[in-house]
């Protein structure tokens, strides 16, 4: 055997040195050491090449194995990557260049660290992963993908980064399930596919990028469509990949599909929007019953009373677990000092709306888009403001540093003067130094104030704009759902007049929730004419029947008690 | 030359080190997707019938396709080598440049100080 031939250095190597360089299991190695390798290639110094030198293609199989030693030699000899790399092979007349994308999968050894995230490769013996190794699969993945997203200009990042944003819990759950669950060999595949679209993303428009990511992987019938599948080709996705991703589109599909029962809502608006939604179907039902039909009307005419409130206290779009722990926290312990309110934005936001005389939903939806424009109008003139006393202070630092050279150099002439034999001393040359040196100390002080003077304006100003962009912020939320409710309310007016067969308004503003119901028609149901008449506030018909919905004793937050005693007493109730 | 260009995407392991059987799969397919790990098995019954002067003729292209595969495994590793080295360079201008912009920031720090 030749085991000089072209072994990495000029010299002879022993075979168990090349088994240890090359991992490449050499007769008479232990069968343990090799266990895991290759099998046997005895002619493991000459190159792929040259055993083909005979022209026999049935060495093909030991030609491959050589070459794989071979390369395994060489990238081991190769630095480790630890960011993406990119290296493009020339091509030949009739072969294209090629264009390799090297991917690191994670920069740390889970050896060397064992919070690090795993590998694909980690894997036990019998090739299956422990669950902890199958738990960090999104984390690998993520990773790469952050990695190669550093490749896409900032557009580009957006639009995939917005795709990312648009996916609901459940399908953000339900695909890092199926990833988890990924074999060490799938996550390459998977990784492999995903690094190609980023590759291809680089070259794309973020139009063109999100005209892609847009694109259903899943018909309805749960196949892949043939425009799907072409961009899929284009993207130069495989077999594998392609199988990989429509494995994920279809845990997707699914979580989407389960999602409407396990969402919950997360703010008071979400939850009041549903419960009108419902209450708004219930009400569409023909076949409900009166009765049925006064229950949902009582139930619509709470929630819009609770939507009302919350508009008006701007508290619409307040987390409903937030609002739990604020309540919890507002539970001062015994024997704690009572405190004044703290001065909130939304406080500061309140006061300009009552400035403003903004009494009615409306009024107050136009006053709140004047308070945030005039708050915006606020942060820009302190802006303004800002960067000029910054040209100020530069200015000011630059005389001041004008004036400490000039008073060190006075001083270093003055000392030269006195340390002049007495001789040569000249009284009135001293006088003239310590007379300029004074003038300019009394200058540096006066710098040094106004620099001061200058800092202080400045942060009064950015402090100032700290709260005019909260209670900017303040304003346009609280806008955001008043105009919501205004739209809830108009819906809720429409429903009650073909629901009443009688003209509905609801009229609100911080004084008063009053619902004005009046031109009942001979359709309109009795049971509504009986609740219209025994809650009229002025019991005068004639003006239509006016209800307190504000101080509703009957919308109160025992509404089922309540139902039922409205609906005891009513005789024509019984009747319908 | 054809215009278009081949795109290959290797993954590392946690070291960062590369998979032979992957590098050889990859680069193999781009000069003769004959000779990959999957496909060798099957050539024998593939030429089953094939003369030997056929034979013969597949013996040279498999020789040629190996020669193409060794220059463009060393094309590849001095590529990642290059990139490397390239990327330290890099990193430690930038950590240079970071340490002098934390310096200065330091002594403006300092300045306001003495101005204030």
């Amino acid at each position: 055997m030749q085991y000089h031939k072209t072994f990495s250095g000029n010299r002879s190597v022993s075979p168990d040195e090349a088994r240890l360089i090359s991992g490449v299991v050499v007769p008479g190695g232990t069968p343990e050491s090799n266990s895991n390798q290759e099998p046997a290639t005895p002619e493991i110094h000459t190159t792929a090449e040259s055993l083909l030198a005979d022209g026999d293609p049935d060495k093909a199989s030991d030609a491959r194995r050589m070459a794989i030693a071979q390369t395994n030699r060489t990238t081991d000899a190769t630095p480790a990557v630890q960011e993406t790399a990119t290296v493009t092979i020339p091509g030949t007349k009739d072969k294209p260049d090629i264009a390799v994308t090297v991917v690191p999968v994670a920069s740390v050894s889970a050896s060397t660290n064992p919070d690090a995230p795993k590998t694909p490769e980690s894997k036990a013996e019998d090739g299956t992963k422990s669950p902890e190794t199958q738990s960090d699969n999104t984390t690998v993945l993520q990773q790469n993908l952050d990695s190669a997203m550093k490749a896409l200009s900032p557009e580009q990042a957006a639009v995939v980064q917005e795709f990312k944003s648009l996916l609901s819990s459940d399908e953000k759950g339900a695909l890092t399930e199926v990833i988890n669950a990924m074999t060490p060999e799938e996550l390459s595949t998977l990784t492999s596919g995903a690094m190609k679209i980023m590759e291809r993303f680089k070259d794309m428009s973020p139009e063109e990028i999100t005209r892609i990511i847009n694109l259903p992987l899943l018909g309805e019938d749960g196949n892949m469509s043939e425009e799907t599948e072409q961009q899929l080709d284009a993207l130069g996705l495989e077999e594998p990949e392609k199988e990989l991703l429509k494995r994920m589109a279809l845990v997707m599909q699914k979580s989407t599909e389960q999602a409407p029962e396990t969402s919950e809502p997360k703010t008071h608006k979400e939850a009041l929007e549903q419960r009108m939604k419902d209450l708004n179907a219930k009400l569409e039902n023909p076949n409900l019953q009166s009765m049925e039909a006064l229950t949902t009307t009582l139930e619509m005419l709470g929630t819009i009373v609770e939507m009302i409130k919350r508009a008006l206290g701007g508290t619409l779009d307040e987390s409903i677990e937030q609002d739990g722990m604020d309540k919890k926290s507002a539970e001062a312990p015994a024997g704690a000092p009572a405190s004044a309110p703290a001065a909130t934005p939304q406080v500061a936001v309140e006061a300009d709306l009552q400035a403003k005389g903004a009494a009615t939903l409306e009024q107050r939806s136009t006053a709140l888009t004047e308070i945030a424009q005039e708050s915006q109008a606020g942060i820009e003139k302190n802006e303004t403001a800002i960067a000029r006393i910054g040209t100020d202070l530069k200015s000011s630092a630059d005389k001041k540093k004008q004036l400490d050279t000039g008073i060190l150099e006075g001083e270093q002439e003055l000392l030269a003067e006195q340390s002049k034999p007495e001789n040569e001393r000249n009284p009135d040359v001293e006088s003239a130094i310590q007379t300029q040196l004074d003038g300019l100390k009394r200058e540096q002080t006066a710098v040094e104030q106004t620099i001061k003077e200058q800092l202080v304006l400045k942060k009064k100003l950015e402090e100032e704009n700290a709260v005019l962009t909260k209670k900017k912020e303040t304003a346009e939320k609280m806008k955001s759902g008043t105009d919501f409710t205004i739209e809830q309310v108009g819906k809720v007016e429409k429903t009650l007049e073909k629901l009443l067969h009688a003209k509905v308004k609801f009229e609100i503003d911080d004084g008063k929730q009053n619902m004005v119901v009046s031109e009942l028609s001979e359709d309109t149901p009795s049971w509504a004419k009986g609740v219209l008449e025994s809650h009229d506030a002025d019991t005068d018909a004639a003006n239509g029947y006016q209800l307190d919905l504000k101080n509703a004793q009957w919308l109160s937050a025992h509404p089922e008690d309540s139902k039922q005693a409205e609906l005891e007493p009513t005789k024509e109730q019984k009747q319908a | 030359m054809p215009e278009a260009i081949s795109n290959i995407t290797l993954v590392t392991d946690g070291n960062g080190k590369l998979d032979p059987v992957q590098v050889y799969d990859a680069l193999m397919a781009q000069i003769d997707p004959e000779l990959v790990t999957s496909e060798i098995p099957t050539l024998q019954e593939k030429y089953k019938g094939e003369s030997s002067e056929q034979r013969k003729e597949r013996g040279e292209r498999y020789k040629k396709a190996y020669g193409q595969y060794e220059s463009m495994l060393a094309q590849l590793t001095e590529g990642i080598s290059d990139h490397t080295r390239t990327q330290r360079r890099g990193a430690l201008a930038s950590a240079e440049a970071d340490s002098r912009k934390e310096e200065a920031a330091e002594l403006e720090k300092m300045e306001t100080l003495f101005i204030q």
